[in-house]
């Protein structure tokens, strides 16, 4: 037994050692990381501005009510909000310049992560019990879809980027997606009258940017048994949509097809429409259609003159417009196609015929299991849709729901998202999402949008939501004109249309009307530099008549007017002339008297072309009724502004 | 005091048990689980993971080529000062800065080329801020150069400026 004694002193020496250790525990809590990354910050402080914040070292954070959030990001980032600080080292560099002020939203919620945490991997590494860390850089702009939802800001071009395409690449085909969309994909209904040969099917379902690189119809990867069945099984269908049978061939087709000159007035033809300003050949010609240079492999001649003459009729609600050629000149065209604009390059390759009975049945399945009919339209086949996953909120995805499969990704959700765009398939489970070879932009661009679409309540004062105007939908006859024409497709009127052609919104108010008509008859477009011009419609005397009273009666703003009494003078002129040539250089964008520059519109005839009013309130503030042209606004004054649209005037 | 579990058997056929080392070793024995304790909290801690690469991660590489990532290469007013110049600047300039736009053969005196690292090295910030305000015509020269002050604002023309210095210092 051992003595009270002995007791006493063991108790003792343990009782110290147990207290020298508890002192090591304050040590610890003394030589944090943080700590160091303040004591840092002092002394560059020091350096910067020769103070330094005073009092001890201490933990500091934003505390934004509204969102309840803590963010102590700043404890090291401390140099955040120091003028100072613009070129320190990070993590002291002050915050890049943003809209938003960074002590009223804090760290978080732009750009995630444990706002509350003081240890570097807690704040910014994925871990299992956090599963926001923060952004990489390429998705930041994520966060701001948060609040500006549907808003296409100048300063997040990658988040409008991913908007566009996932409209453009149809992803609501399979998924749901926020927001209403309807483009036109090629209607299936008597693909079997179409196509050449079933081979172009095959060929086309082996690989579609292959056969032509700026189709958005992604890769299924099919098999070779699949592709079969749906080659033969589509070449079925030859009765076309509402019962529209294709127009057959002019005689002079059949006798003149091989015949030089005929061809050559196809070809001229083809590039006077001018069909390049929406279709591609050959690397020229513009984007916002097919690529033609194979079109005479894939469909048939009789085809391809029944399309040319009346394209609603064989694919209702495509957006080629109605061109009014003659039988002789689309027979003309289509003897070009069918003679020079051929696949040279086609594979020999060639599947066996697929001759099973239940060929309808089978077929019928693969559409199905790919949900081929999300996309393009086959009226006479009942097939269920097959749709995937929902994207409405696919932002607020958890990882616990994320099956990673066999890959070694790093479990977050952005990752996932990138990945699953990147090669779909190799998680496993259902093997139906295809393929669409995007590039590393444009995935993290569809990346960066489909994180911000969260399901979650912020503040009522921080969501900015477009308001909803009334889209602008003509009706009565300017609403069959504009549908026949396809107007919308190039051009906008009221926020509702495309960028590629002028704004027509207050068309009244800037084109004289004399030369509105005459360019509807007979578009001759001066512009330089651009692919895409007027096409030559052949349009119909009331339909001209009926567009141009439209625009002269309604497309007005009252605002575009000259000051009364304002007359041009000789003087006026000639101070005008020296605005423009010497003091604004103007010269520099536009082309006068042949010399100038190509950016702009030449002004030779603006006097002719363009209203007095809307010349002078343009030259003021160009930006009011052009975001995002290039000119610049001048600053010039009112009377300037007059002098200068004297000077216009006379050219 | 060593605790010794007796069984009922052990007391019929008591265990071989070795002698014990006296008082000396008892209290060793205690200063050496504490000492080892010790160490063990001095070494358990969670933050040492990855503390000394905070700074590694997040600064920007220099010297990175245009092939690395984008998102390295550039920092932020130099992604948005590239969004802006492609718009406003690239057709007189060029897009890499070599003075070579699809307009700049309209132009006489030529656009400058602002790729050229000897030129741009020596303009300060203000002067090529100002220049891009004020235009060609506000500091004596070409007035083919545009006044940009009342279309970009300030922070735009500063992101401007922060790019172009890219545009002599970043080889492709």
């Amino acid at each position: 037994m051992i003595s009270m004694e002995r007791l006493y002193k063991i108790y003792v020496v343990t009782s110290l050692l147990f207290l020298i250790v508890l002192a090591l525990s304050p040590l610890k809590h003394a030589r944090t990381e943080w700590r160091r990354y303040q004591r840092e910050y002092r002394k560059i402080q020091k350096q910067v501005s020769g103070r330094e914040d005073s009092g001890p070292v201490g933990l500091q954070q934003i505390w934004v009510r509204d969102l309840g959030r803590i963010d102590r990001c700043i404890t090291c980032h401390a140099g955040m909000t120091n003028d100072g600080m613009k070129d320190s080292p990070p993590p002291f560099r002050k915050h890049s310049y943003v809209y938003h002020d960074v002590e009223a939203f804090g760290c978080t919620v732009c750009h995630e992560g444990q706002g509350l945490a003081t240890e570097y991997a807690d704040v910014h590494l994925p871990s299992d019990s956090w599963e926001r860390p923060v952004l990489p850089k390429e998705y930041t702009e994520s966060t701001c879809g948060r609040c500006h939802v549907d808003e296409d800001l100048k300063e997040t071009p990658n988040l409008n980027l991913g908007r566009k395409l996932v409209r453009d690449y149809k992803c609501f085909a399979c998924h749901d997606e926020p927001g209403q969309y309807s483009t036109f994909t090629p209607i299936l209904d008597g693909v079997g009258e179409k196509v050449v040969e079933r081979g172009w099917i095959a060929a086309w379902l082996k690989d579609p940017k292959a056969v032509r690189a700026e189709t958005k119809m992604p890769n299924f990867l099919l098999s070779d048994e699949e592709r079969a069945v749906v080659a033969d099984f589509l070449m079925g269908f030859k009765t076309f949509a509402g019962n529209t049978r294709l127009e057959s061939l002019p005689r002079v087709y059949d006798v003149r097809k091989e015949s030089g000159d005929f061809i050559d007035s196809g070809r001229t033809l083809f590039r006077e429409s001018p069909c390049t300003s929406c279709h591609r050949l050959n690397e020229e010609g513009g984007r916002l259609s097919s690529d033609l240079a194979k079109i005479g492999s894939k469909a048939t001649s009789v085809w391809i003159y029944s399309f040319i003459r009346n394209p609603q009729g064989l694919q209702p609600g495509v957006e080629m417009p109605q061109f009014g050629f003659s039988t002789e000149d689309a027979a003309a065209i289509t003897a070009y196609f069918t003679s020079e604009l051929l696949d040279w390059d086609a594979s020999e390759e060639t599947i066996a015929p697929d001759a099973s009975p239940d060929l309808g049945e089978r077929g019928r399945s693969v559409l199905h299991k790919y949900n081929c009919l999300g996309c393009h339209t086959l009226t006479e086949v009942e097939v269920n849709q097959n749709r995937g996953p929902e994207h409405t909120f696919i932002g607020s995805k958890r990882v616990y729901q994320i099956w990673y499969g066999e890959t070694s990704i790093p479990h977050t959700l952005y990752d996932y998202i990138d990945s699953k765009l990147k090669t779909p398939r190799i998680f496993g489970g259902s093997m139906r999402m295809p393929l669409f070879n995007l590039t590393d932009e444009d995935r993290h661009a569809v990346t960066t949008y489909l994180l911000s679409l969260r399901d979650e309540e912020l503040p009522h004062a921080w969501m900015r939501r477009k308001s909803a105007f009334p889209e602008f939908a003509p009706q009565g006859k300017f609403g069959e004109i504009l549908q026949k024409y396809s107007c919308l497709k190039c051009h906008t009127i009221q926020g509702r249309g495309e960028t590629v052609a002028p704004d027509l919104s207050l068309v009244g108010s800037r084109l004289r009307r004399d030369w509105a008509e005459q360019f509807l008859r007979s578009p001759i477009s001066r512009r330089p530099l651009i692919e895409e011009r007027m096409l030559k419609l052949f349009m119909a005397e009331d339909d001209i008549d009926t567009v141009v009273d439209y625009f002269y009666k309604i497309l007005l703003d009252d605002s575009l007017t000259v000051p009364s009494g304002w007359r041009p003078a000789r003087e006026a002129e000639e101070r005008g002339r020296r605005l423009f040539w010497e003091t604004t250089g103007c010269q520099g964008c536009h082309t006068v008297e042949g010399r100038g520059g190509y950016i702009g519109p030449p002004l030779d005839g603006a006097g002719d072309r363009l209203q007095p009013g809307w010349m002078l309130h343009w030259l003021i503030d160009p930006q009011k009724y052009i975001p995002e042209t290039m000119e610049p606004r001048s600053g010039m004054s009112v009377e300037e502004a007059l002098d200068v649209l004297a000077y216009l005037m006379r050219l | 005091m060593d605790l010794i579990l007796y069984r009922r058997s052990d007391l019929i056929h008591p265990p071989n048990i070795p002698p014990q080392g006296g008082k000396g070793k008892c209290i060793i024995r205690i200063v050496c689980i504490i000492a080892s304790m010790t160490l063990l909290m001095l070494g358990c801690n969670p933050s040492s993971r990855t503390s000394g690469n905070a700074a590694e991660d997040q600064s920007i590489d220099a010297d990175s080529t245009l092939q690395k990532d984008f998102w390295v290469a550039y920092t932020y007013p130099e992604r948005r000062g590239k969004v802006l110049y492609e718009q406003y600047c690239s057709n007189c300039h060029g897009v890499e800065g070599g003075g070579d736009g699809l307009n700049a053969y309209t132009l006489d005196p030529r656009p400058r080329r602002l790729a050229d690292s000897v030129f741009v090295s020596v303009l300060y910030d203000s002067l090529l801020s100002r220049s891009i305000a004020v235009g060609g015509r506000g500091i004596g020269r070409s007035v083919l150069m545009p006044a940009y002050t009342h279309t970009l604002k300030v922070e735009e023309i500063s992101f401007i400026v922060d790019y172009i210095r890219t545009l002599s210092s970043k080889q492709p």
